[in-house]
């Protein structure tokens, strides 16, 4: 994966355990993911109608045999390269990675630790497209029972590994074992716990892995997934299927991919070379069958801290970069021709903030904490600190998520000093006499867009309430471990899937915050599993959002709108403007549950013998 | 090289000075007369060296500067206004703002103000675990000394910046915290220096005569050994606060060291690192800060050495 989504999944998520069974359940997801969004308006593109066609009929969903035939040939006869493509040898993508989160290319390995590169040695059952549309990948068609608990997924035969085996169920089912397994540890479990049948029980070790409800159908190219609540959500939540190698994991063991003697690879790229703290090499698998036409011959990620990926972009050595200092992107705005290489994203339309632990003094008072988000000046931060990097965010969807409601929800939380004094002095802290010491924590290695705006909010606590705060950062893992026992913190959290049941699922009691409130839970668990009009279910997601916005377990604070700089000889339709008109690498990034790798290239006004 | 002249010196002044203690009191003010001449001496050398004065300057100027932050700074360190963020120094801002609006001004002289308390009490604190552990093993000798040099050998293995930096992660941060971590991690060198001062002095025929003449172990240590130990001493001490003071920024500057928003040199370098290129005062002023101090305390420390070198008397 490159550093785009590494980063940014690594950021977003705790290692908490934000157990599914607190996610609702979604019984209309299917039919209403595309149709309740514009996006499908003039939907033309053979992939989104497919998608739609399957979300908007039954539970099922079947790309023609013709499409899949098609989508072979082209993989499997050598692709040319697009005009106006520099050759092969030159068609290397170069990114960045930190080397302290370097350890393996696999997302069933390691969802935290992985490497630059990672995430392109297989592919998952599906993909999202730029329209954050699923669209089959390893996975031909797919379908659910009535109950919406038992889920079908046709494979694509004749798939096979670099090694020769075949990509079967028996790869997925593996992979889903060794997720489960409690010897591994896997640091994502959370995400398919109290979803998948038994995956829980397993992870705990209290039922064998053989039991979880991942199992091979009727022959070996289908595969069928139990689920405990009924979960039509599931094709989408499926992004992150990309399997292990059964075979390489019984004879090489985990971390396979780490080692070039032992890399086995169904993706578009297999590891030629990994030299500790310096580089990850991946070259092309020549041996490659599924669906993307993939230009790009080889992956080159140079094992770096984030601090210097400027410096490293702006001396040409690597092709794209994401996360500038505010001071970086000033220079890149003096800067005509680097301006040229500037694109605003929307990431995962991640929303950064604020959080109490409302369940301790004095945060349990909620005119102290209406106080502590009446006093953030937005405005004064976009101007000064985030500039095009990031947006206001007075609520917690960002623009462009399904639910979004952020006019409607701006006034709850506005910035409004003198509002803040008078309920401060209400909850018997006049002028912010006999408040105790506060002290805001930060995740380790927080960027610097993050570092800038929490020592201007500590800095407004001072101005504008006369309380002393400080700030003190926390090692990442600690942070995440301990994140319900902070009284005050800073942190994110952004998709997983695209619907509002996966944002708002965040705030459910039990979950990832201290925070809980029964009407929101209610409102939000209604809403997921709504089977009714879809104006309707927006709307009491909206209601639920509201309900979280005015009970301030958190002062919302940004919607990050990342910034990537592409060199401009990198040319491919994953930067020209989505269906949103937003022209960026899209989330997830260089990755195969993404479509990127196959809509980008180096163009031949590329500097030669880059490298 | 010193370490050797400085044995050779103290045995001919002291002799005289034991013997006359305990003669008589009359003997005894003779005796401080003539140290005071010695330090009286070793002053006015100091004061004939440039550099060294110099130094003393930028220290007492630094003091000023630094400890009188609280009377002497347009702003407290933490009041900041975001809508002035980002200005290069003009009449307004002398040294211009940061990025969330603090006057740097301000933040620089609360900035040397930690710098210096920080520099003074990890010095504080490794005196107080350094000497008298030094005094003990020079002492006492034998298995004392045995147990006290493993130690010290330990330590030394073991990288300073690691033990801080793990004492650091234990203790949390804070500024009480730096003090310590950095006294703690520090002390080797007083120890190690008193130790060896006390075995070159220890053999010396004044204090053969003082304890044959019925001396407690006790009052030879504290009459006779630590005054003629102490002129080393001092000039690793005034050393030892640069070191300290660079120890403190270095932890800062990983982020371990002191927590917004109180300012701290070193966290003000890194944290200027990704803004240099555009707003070079970010990083200038608390580069300079940090350089003046070391300067200042290196210089008076050199001019120090130089003055209660025995060579010059």
């Amino acid at each position: 994966m490159n550093t785009m989504t590494s980063k940014n999944k690594e950021t977003q998520r705790g290692l908490d355990k934000l157990t599914a069974d607190m996610r609702p359940q979604d019984a209309a997801f299917m039919r209403r993911q595309f149709g309740r969004r514009s996006f499908l308006k003039g939907a033309a593109g053979a992939g989104a109608g497919l998608a739609a066609a399957g979300m908007l009929g039954a539970s099922a969903f079947a790309a023609p045999g013709s499409l899949i035939n098609a989508m072979m040939e082209r993989a499997q006869t050598p692709m040319p390269l697009p005009d106006g493509a520099a050759p092969a040898e030159e068609q290397i993508w170069r990114i960045t990675s930190d080397p302290a989160f370097a350890k393996s290319l696999d997302f069933y390995e390691t969802v935290y630790n992985r490497a630059g590169g990672a995430d392109l040695n297989s592919e998952g059952l599906v993909r999202m497209n730029r329209n954050f549309e699923i669209i089959p990948a390893t996975a031909e068609s797919w379908s659910g029972s009535e109950d919406g608990k038992t889920w079908t997924f046709k494979l694509v035969k004749n798939l096979t590994w670099s090694d020769g085996n075949p990509v079967t169920a028996a790869d997925f089912v593996k992979t889903f074992q060794y997720a489960a397994d409690p010897d591994h540890a896997w640091d994502f479990a959370w995400f398919w716990s109290g979803n998948i049948v038994n995956f829980q029980e397993a992870f705990e070790g209290k039922v064998p892995v053989e039991e979880i409800g991942v199992k091979q159908g009727a022959d070996e190219y289908e595969l069928i997934f139990t689920t405990v609540e009924p979960a039509p959500y599931l094709p989408a939540k499926l992004i992150y299927s990309m399997p292990l190698s059964k075979a390489a994991l019984e004879k090489s063991g985990p971390f396979y991919n780490s080692k070039a003697e032992t890399a086995v690879s169904s993706g578009p790229f297999i590891l030629e070379e990994w030299i500790p703290d310096q580089q990850v090499t991946l070259k092309r698998n020549e041996k490659y069958t599924g669906t993307m036409n993939v230009p790009i011959q080889k992956v080159v990620a140079k094992l770096a801290a984030a601090s210097t990926a400027f410096t490293m972009y702006e001396a040409g050595e690597i092709d794209q970069m994401e996360g500038m200092a505010p001071a970086e992107l000033k220079l890149v705005n003096d800067d005509p021709d680097m301006k040229k290489e500037l694109y605003q994203g929307v990431g995962d339309f991640a929303c950064y903030y604020f959080f109490f632990d409302t369940t301790i003094e004095p945060w349990n008072d909620i005119k102290v904490r209406q106080a502590f988000s009446h006093i953030v000046d937005r405005d004064a931060m976009k101007q000064q600190i985030w500039d095009t990097q990031a947006n206001p965010a007075p609520s917690f969807l960002a623009q462009g998520f399904p639910a979004s409601n952020v006019d409607a929800l701006k006034d709850i939380q506005k910035f409004d000093p003198d509002l803040a004094k008078q309920l401060l002095e209400e909850a018997g802290y006049p002028d912010g006499k006999g408040f105790p010491a506060v002290t805001i924590t930060q995740r380790g290695g927080a960027a610097p867009l993050e570092v800038a705006t929490i020592q201007a909010y500590a800095s407004m606590i001072k101005q504008h309430l006369n309380i002393d705060a400080e700030v003190q950062s926390l090692d990442r893992q600690a942070f995440y471990a301990d994140m319900k026992k902070i009284p005050l913190g800073f942190v994110s959290y952004g998709m997983d899937y695209f619907d509002a049941s996966n944002m708002l699922g965040v705030w459910l009691s039990g979950g990832r915050h201290a925070w809980s409130n029964k009407d929101y839970d209610a409102k939000v668990n209604e809403a997921t599993t709504f089977l009714g009009d879809e104006a309707e279910r927006t709307a009491m997601f909206q209601e639920a959002e509201k309900i979280l916005v005015s009970d301030v377990p958190a002062a919302f604070t940004f919607f990050i709108t990342p910034n990537q700089l592409v060199k401009s000889y990198v040319a491919g339709p994953a930067l020209e403007p989505d269906k949103n008109g937003i022209a960026a690498i899209h989330w997830p990034g260089y990755a195969t549950m993404s479509t990127v790798p196959e809509e980008i290239w180096i163009a031949d006004s590329a500097p030669k013998d880059r490298s | 090289m010193g370490k050797q002249e400085t044995m050779t010196t103290t045995t001919t002044a002291p002799p005289k000075l034991s013997a006359s203690t305990l003669l008589s009191d009359q003997a005894n003010d003779r005796a401080m007369q003539k140290s005071r001449g010695a330090m009286q001496q070793a002053l006015s050398r100091f004061r004939r060296q440039k550099l060294a004065m110099v130094g003393l300057v930028i220290v007492v100027a630094l003091m000023i500067f630094g400890f009188g932050a609280p009377l002497l700074a347009p702003t407290g360190y933490a009041d900041a206004n975001l809508m002035d963020a980002n200005q290069f120094p003009s009449s307004a801002h002398w040294m211009g703002t940061d990025t969330i609006g603090h006057d740097f001004l301000s933040r620089i002289m609360y900035g040397t103000r930690t710098s210096l308390l920080v520099g003074f009490a990890a010095v504080a604190v490794s005196m107080l675990v350094g000497i008298p552990l030094g005094l003990l093993a020079g002492l006492r000798g034998g298995a004392t000394d045995f147990v006290i040099m493993r130690i010290i050998e330990i330590m030394t293995a073991f990288p300073g910046l690691l033990f801080a930096i793990f004492l650091m992660t234990v203790l949390g941060a804070g500024v009480g915290n730096i003090i310590i971590v950095i006294g703690l991690t520090s002390w080797l060198t007083l120890c190690r220096l008193m130790r060896a001062q006390l075995f070159s002095l220890r053999e010396q025929e004044f204090i053969i005569a003082a304890r044959s003449l019925g001396a407690t172990e006790t009052a030879i240590a504290v009459r006779h050994l630590l005054p003629n130990a102490l002129a080393p001493i001092i000039i690793a001490i005034t050393l030892a606060i640069p070191s300290a003071i660079f120890a403190e920024a270095g932890l800062s500057y990983l982020g371990i060291g002191i927590n917004e928003p109180t300012p701290s040199l070193g966290k003000m370098v890194a944290d200027s690192a990704p803004y240099v290129r555009v707003y070079w005062h970010l990083g200038v002023f608390p580069t300079v800060a940090i350089g003046l101090i070391m300067l200042g305390f290196s210089f008076v420390g050199d001019g120090l050495r130089d003055a209660l070198d025995p060579r010059q008397m």
